[in-house]
């Protein structure tokens, strides 16, 4: 029984060792990769020299507007910021990495605000941007403009149509949406990138996702950028020519801008003067249903383009409980062409916020206070 | 000819490079505003949403998470937390009804929720924000059309201050909102009374003159609510130029200019 118990302890203390051996082990690898993860999330000098190619800016969890620039830091501490297009004049300043404190231009960004990994470069929490380390790969221009240049492409998540005429139509495969733009090609370094900019009226307002050709074949060209959820090395196919008669139109509502947002876009109708002009125009035109029950909250809300484009427009009704209710389409459909027609008339909600500036897309969000079919009040 | 043909060549070129530089004047300024971490997203919504997920419970929380959905127009989940927020913190009637009256002009909840506040300490007229609740609730019954009610409610908040401290530490704004009721239950001469208070707190107010024009017209003393009127303009036109945005004196009495030169013109009219 004693050696039974002894043997049994004995085989208790091979198996603690046993145990604190593999801790052990186990704590060292967690201690490397988590150095390795530091190491990767505190770039170093040397890590951070070279050419970064903007990707994005990640304005909200699923919200990204283009970046089309590129940033090139130099081991001699020269900073360069500049557009990919050459649009702009280039911008030469300095940066340094003190410590773990990393500085471009004049700005600081402590420890963690300046990341490396998987060779993107993502600076910030605010308005977190994402560059990608830049690979010169050599294409032939002219081949690749002959090769894009009235032909349709098509890669698991996109179709790209290059019209002759400088417009460029993109589709997601998957949402099916189709909006236009204009399209030309820049050479940075040896590469080619394919840029996309504008809309379906003029070739300025922002742009699209940059595409770095990576690789030009008559039927098959692969580009580096991101396709909308993920940045990728994209295979496109040639699907085929384009017609004469083919146009770049937009499958739908398009707005102006290529980073539009409704809610950032939101033109209070609900203070100052402009209350006062939509509640008289709602006074006029509305005519009461007069039937007890139809009370609480109608909430109407809808984009309009810079060019007076009406976008998709959504209702959203609630009882005086605040639980959804459907009011009567009666009340629904007049007070729905009511906020349509009066934003279409008044073409000072999409005046330019600056004299130099652009005609601007708007977001409207109207809400109404209902009492048996009248209306009481417009929510601020 | 070739001069037009400059310019066609030109406007593109300029426009491009235009639209370069301005693209990299933004990314210098969201590159430093990427050097702090802020502490709420604003008009980031589905961001904010995960941030507001991790908060804990406190009465700053719940009520900072219920006006999040009134802002983004999600009344159903609104008045839940609403509700839930003064369930378990009494104390937030105060402030719930003020969002009731102000944002929601829901005023049978405002009321409900300001007496529960009021309730809280007996015999004191608590204060929400910088008005006493009475003040509030006055504007809520004169919302609904009970003026006199509501005439009731301003006189609690206005008249032992002026009494115990003076008329000149009222709001202006309290003197005009009971001055409204007044007119509205053709008592002119007390708003004018009041009005004349308020406009020895706040000598530039086109409020005040607005409403001043008002009662001087019940009373028919039409040459002096013509200038009444007039200054009304005046000053609307001077606080604007002071002032950015579409300022508004007081959004519990909204004034406008078109109805202050509508007023102007009914005179005219009347004068003929």
């Amino acid at each position: 029984m004693e050696n039974g118990r002894q043997t049994g302890w004995q085989r208790y203390g091979l198996y603690r060792l046993y145990r604190a051996c593999l801790l052990v082990s186990i704590y060292a690898s967690i201690v490397f990769f988590r150095t390795r993860l530091l190491w990767a999330q505190t770039p170093t000098r040397e890590l951070l020299v070279g050419t970064w190619i903007g990707v994005h800016t990640e304005q909200d969890i699923d919200f990204f507007c283009p970046l089309p620039n590129y940033i090139r830091l130099e081991a001699d501490s020269t900073y360069y910021l500049g557009m990919i297009d050459g649009s702009a004049q280039e911008q030469v300043s300095s940066w340094a990495v003190q410590g773990r404190v990393v500085r471009f231009d004049t700005v600081h960004f402590a420890s963690q605000l300046v990341t490396i990994q998987n060779d993107l470069l993502r600076i910030g929490k605010n308005y977190p941007m994402v560059l990608r380390r830049f690979t010169d790969i050599p294409v032939d221009s002219l081949r690749a403009y002959q090769q894009l240049n009235g032909h349709v492409w098509q890669s698991d998540s996109l179709i790209m149509a290059f019209y002759a005429n400088g417009k460029v139509s993109l589709e997601n495969r998957t949402t099916k949406q189709r909006t236009a733009h204009f399209w030309r090609l820049a050479r940075f370094g040896k590469s080619v990138f394919v840029i996309i900019r504008g809309n379906q009226y003029t070739p300025f307002r922002g742009y699209k996702p940059l595409w770095q050709l990576s690789s030009v074949r008559p039927n098959q060209l692969e580009a580096i950028g991101w396709n909308g959820y993920a940045l990728t090395n994209e295979r496109f196919q040639l699907v085929r020519h384009l017609a004469p008669g083919d146009s770049c139109r937009p499958s739908g509502f398009q707005a102006c801008g290529n980073c539009f947002r409704p809610t950032w876009f939101e033109r209070s109708l609900t203070h100052g003067q402009k209350r006062y002009d939509v509640l008289k125009f709602v006074t006029k035109q509305y005519q009461p249903v007069q039937r007890p029950g139809e009370t609480g909250l109608i909430q109407i809300q809808f984009v309009v383009n810079c060019e007076g484009e009406k976008g998709p427009i959504t209702l959203t009704s609630f009882g005086e409980d605040y639980c959804p209710k459907t009011f009567a389409p009666q009340i629904t459909s007049q007070l729905t062409a009511i906020c349509r027609n009066y934003v279409s008339t008044d073409a000072s909600l999409r005046e330019p916020e600056h004299p130099d500036g652009w005609p601007s897309d708007l977001w409207v969000s109207l809400t109404f206070r209902m009492k048996d079919g009248h209306i009481t009040e417009l929510l601020p | 000819m070739n001069g037009r043909w400059l310019v066609y060549l030109l406007i593109p070129l300029s426009g491009w490079a235009q639209d370069g530089e301005r693209f990299l004047q933004s990314f210098s300024s969201t590159l430093a505003a990427n050097r702090t971490v802020p502490p709420q997203f604003f008009f980031r919504e589905r961001r904010e949403r995960i941030r507001l997920d991790t908060l804990s419970a406190s009465a700053q929380n719940y009520r900072f998470r219920a006006f999040n959905y009134v802002w983004r127009g999600d009344y159903e989940q609104a008045m839940v937390w609403l509700e839930k927020t003064t369930a378990l913190y009494p104390k937030e009637h105060g402030i719930v009804g003020e969002l009731y009256l102000a944002q929601l002009r829901d005023y049978p909840r405002a009321l409900a929720h300001f007496d529960a506040y009021d309730a809280l300490t007996p015999n004191f007229d608590d204060i929400i924000g910088y008005n006493p609740v009475s003040y509030l609730r006055g504007l809520a019954y004169r919302s609904q059309g009970e003026h006199q009610k509501a005439i009731e409610q301003f006189s609690r908040a206005i008249d032992p201050l002026a009494e115990k401290h003076g008329a000149e530490w009222v709001n202006y704004k309290h003197f005009v909102s009971r001055a409204v009721s007044y007119i509205a239950t053709s008592q002119p001469d007390k708003a004018l009374a009041d009005l004349e208070k308020a406009g020895k707190n706040f000598n530039r107010s086109a409020l005040v003159y607005y409403h001043r024009g008002r009662a001087l017209l019940q009373l028919n003393r039409m040459a002096e609510s013509r200038t009444a009127f007039q200054d009304a303009s005046f000053f609307f036109k001077a606080l604007r130029a002071e002032r950015t945005g579409d300022y508004q004196e007081d959004d519990f009495n909204p004034v406008y200019e078109s109805e202050i030169d509508e007023s102007i013109q009914s005179l005219k009219i009347k004068d003929r």
